[in-house]
């Protein structure tokens, strides 16, 4: 019986593991009191769906699909005055939460010339499909995580790639940080 | 009493329309540096095509 309910307890919390997010670890956030500047946007489904309700500017109908339908944006890119301001472990922290099954690395370039490494994960459902995205783009004098949260085709990678046809003026990163919804 | 709950919806209208305002111009800023950043890996690519870097691609 007590086999039973353990076997029972580990199918009940299996897709709560499959679905946990990732977790930006507070030691990024150690490194905003270094960098000479700072992006961080945390937005989650509830803070998405209020933003697409006001996305009706010429240009804004394919963000606003594809925003309609994610769970969570978040952004945290630092850049450096001079280089070696973050660590290999800084970097690992999310690194090592990115593991098969659940993520897969799909790119991943590493540059010994000029020292900048790209890292593109997947995160697929149980239907094979996209259901997050994260990129890791560490140079070295600046380091960018962007998790995007919630399923994703090819078209919207090229939508987003394309930047969405949106004005360059539309939105520059905050001098030091931006925070508009909690996670 | 009316007039009061009449300006706090007003009230509550306004502020949900700026933060929704606000969280417009995070959307876009990060959907272009989400951008930038796959364009960067897009060309690292290409650059490995061409043997200046190394890499494991499977898109």
């Amino acid at each position: 019986m007590k086999r039973i309910l353990m076997v029972l307890l580990g199918l009940a919390l299996a897709p709560a593991a499959f679905a946990q997010e990732i977790k930006l670890p507070v030691d990024l956030d150690k490194l905003a009191a270094k960098a000479a500047e700072t992006t961080e946007v945390t937005l989650n489904g509830r803070t998405l769906q209020l933003a697409a309700k006001f996305m009706n500017d010429e240009g804004d109908a394919e963000a606003r699909e594809l925003v309609k339908k994610l769970k969570g944006i978040y952004v945290r890119s630092f850049e450096f005055d001079k280089e070696g301001e973050y660590s290999q472990g800084d970097v690992e922290s999310i690194r090592s939460q990115l593991k098969s099954p659940v993520w897969e690395k799909v790119v991943n370039v590493r540059s010994k010339r000029d020292g900048e490494n790209a890292e593109i994960y997947f995160k697929t459902d149980n239907t094979d499909r996209i259901a997050g995205l994260v990129i890791i783009a560490a140079d070295p004098k600046e380091l960018t995580i962007v998790h995007i949260d919630g399923p994703l085709d090819l078209s919207d990678l090229e939508k987003i790639g394309g930047d969405f046809g949106v004005p360059r003026v539309e939105a520059r990163p905050a001098p030091r940080s931006a925070k508009p919804g909690a996670r | 009493m009316l007039t009061t709950g009449f300006g706090y919806h007003t009230y509550e209208v306004r502020k949900q329309e700026a933060e929704a305002r606000a969280a417009r111009q995070q959307v876009l800023l990060a959907l272009r540096i989400a951008g930038s950043k796959l364009r960067l890996a897009k060309q690292k690519v290409k650059k490995v095509e061409m043997g200046e870097a190394t890499s494991e691609n499977k898109l």
